[in-house]
């Protein structure tokens, strides 16, 4: 039985295929994948090698995560990322690895973006990865700096209940995930009678926290079926 | 309501004595000293890794980057499983106390979580219970309690204090309406397999209990195919748990403090092969 601003697993899979449909035309890189448990083949969507361009700490950098904890001061450098990234190309300074003022470089980071179907929640968690130029992870408090300007408030109150880092259901390997809990509620608020692709209107209105976009185009499927 | 107060406290008090010795390329003196300590099956391995890091300091440089990780038979643990569970998937049945060789450098980053405070620990705990409850109540109860609730449970869990723990986990066990749980929450671990993890209702379609046995073929189709298969073991808190018991009242008394039922399927030849 489907909840309230949830969705099953087999309206899932139709709508994840539709995205690798579209995206297939569009060349936006998302693919459906499935990973066997046990006796189940297990579908879900991925695209890879989204680069971003991100300030990270050097301090950080020198392993000092601890001090970041409590009083939000981390949060406080942040700055469009994208917009950050043009800038320094129109300046003509090489990106990766740029210096910058404010005791931050400018990095090339490679993130993974993968969409599972919770069966417990009933709804889609994103779980994604990142990787700077060394080939190390992200740090929960890097990724956790590069939420928009608009997340930072919630993010201050709730960041344990928000992004962290947790075991893919899928690979048993560490990803970040978005948290799941508040999905329903959202949906239930974003498209309460919406007939559309779900998860499409799920990802476009949670996906720009952690730097994924989908083009417009996408849109189309949100309309009823 | 889970009222068999004895076997709660019976559970709460699971120890198992382990040896933790420092990884040998880590040393930087001669034979430093293992650290002994009895562990309780219920807590999170990193919840006492303080304690690990204050003895090894001398034995070792400990840099600001470092970060302490536990490895048994050449496997990093993975830290988010209760420490019974690691137990009973790495070394049931095998000589104690438990090795564990601790390592300072060389985080495994691709295969273990991260936990540079407790905070980390803390925020897996809770959304496990969170997500127990969805399953149990459709996330009636927690949305019921307060943060002060919530505290209660984890500095209950940290701390080791029954009563402060369960005064709050009490109400998680609960029936609501006198209605079996919506689901049971549970997880099932294997030896070199990622664990599994379904949707399993405690009663059938005529309203009657269902048992350990029903969930194991159901789950495990391919093992349990004959569920009273005498092949493998069936272990949870390290006790082989009769298949016939209902799962309902497994999941109100044997769950771990994260609300899920953990169990460890395994073998039953693996210790006569080594």
């Amino acid at each position: 039985m489907e909840g309230a601003g949830e969705v099953e697993r087999v309206t899932f899979l139709t709508d994840i295929m539709e995205i690798e449909r579209l995206s297939k035309r569009l060349k936006e890189g998302w693919e459906v994948r499935s990973h066997t448990v046990g006796t189940d083949a297990v579908p879900y969507l991925i695209k890879r090698n989204v680069m971003r361009q991100l300030p990270i700490s050097l301090e950080a950098a020198d392993g000092d995560s601890h001090g970041s904890g409590s009083d939000g001061s981390i949060l406080c450098n942040v700055t469009d990322s994208r917009h950050d990234a043009c800038q320094l190309e129109e300046l003509d300074v090489p990106v990766t690895g740029a210096p910058s003022v404010e005791g931050h470089r400018i990095e090339s980071c490679q993130f993974e973006y993968h969409i599972i179907h919770s069966a417990s929640y009933n709804v889609p968690v994103l779980y994604f990865t990142a990787c700077k130029s060394d080939g190390k992870l992200l740090t929960l408090e890097e990724v956790w700096r590069q939420v928009p300007g608009s997340y930072q408030e919630r993010l201050r109150h709730q960041r344990w209940t928000f992004i962290t880092q947790q075991e893919h259901p899928l690979l048993g390997r560490p990803f970040f995930q978005l948290h799941p809990c508040r999905t329903a509620d959202l949906m239930k608020s974003v498209a309460p009678i919406s007939k559309g692709n779900y998860v499409v209107t799920w990802l476009s209105s949670v996906g720009p926290v952690v730097g994924l976009e989908l083009p417009l185009a996408f849109a189309n499927l949100c309309q009823a079926r | 309501m889970a009222d068999d107060r004895e076997i709660l406290r019976e559970i709460w008090e699971g120890r198992i004595p382990v040896c933790f010795v420092l990884a040998d390329a880590e040393c930087s003196t001669e034979n430093p000293e293992p650290c002994v300590l009895m562990v309780s099956r219920l807590t999170y391995i990193t919840l006492i890794a303080e304690k690990i890091e204050k003895h090894f300091r001398k034995f070792t440089a400990i840099d600001e980057q470092d970060e302490v990780w536990f490895e048994s038979n050449g496997q990093a643990l993975k830290w988010h499983y209760p420490v019974g569970v690691l137990f009973d998937l790495h070394m049931h049945d095998k000589p104690l106390p438990w090795r564990v060789t601790v390592h300072f450098k060389n985080f495994p980053e691709d295969e273990i979580l991260h936990c540079k405070s407790k905070e980390v620990i803390e925020a897996i705990y809770m959304s496990s219970v969170k997500e127990a409850d969805i399953l149990k109540h459709r996330g009636q109860v927690m949305n019921n309690l307060q943060q002060k609730d919530h505290k209660q449970l984890w500095t209950g869990l940290q701390s080791d204090k029954f009563d402060q723990f369960w005064t709050t986990n009490r109400r998680l066990m609960e029936r609501l309406n006198n209605d079996p749980f919506k689901f049971i929450p549970f997880k099932i671990f294997q030896p070199d397999k990622l664990h599994t993890q379904r949707l399993f209702k405690p009663v059938n379609d005529e309203g009657e209990p269902r048992t350990l046995r029903a969930l194991l073929k159901e789950t495990l189709p391919d093992i349990f195919a004959d569920p009273d298969t005498k092949d493998y073991k069936v272990l949870i808190h390290g006790i082989e748990t009769p298949r016939d018991t209902p799962v309902q009242w497994l999941s109100e008394h044997l769950s771990y403090p994260d609300n899920f039922l953990h169990m460890c399927v395994l073998p039953s030849q693996l210790n006569s092969e080594l």
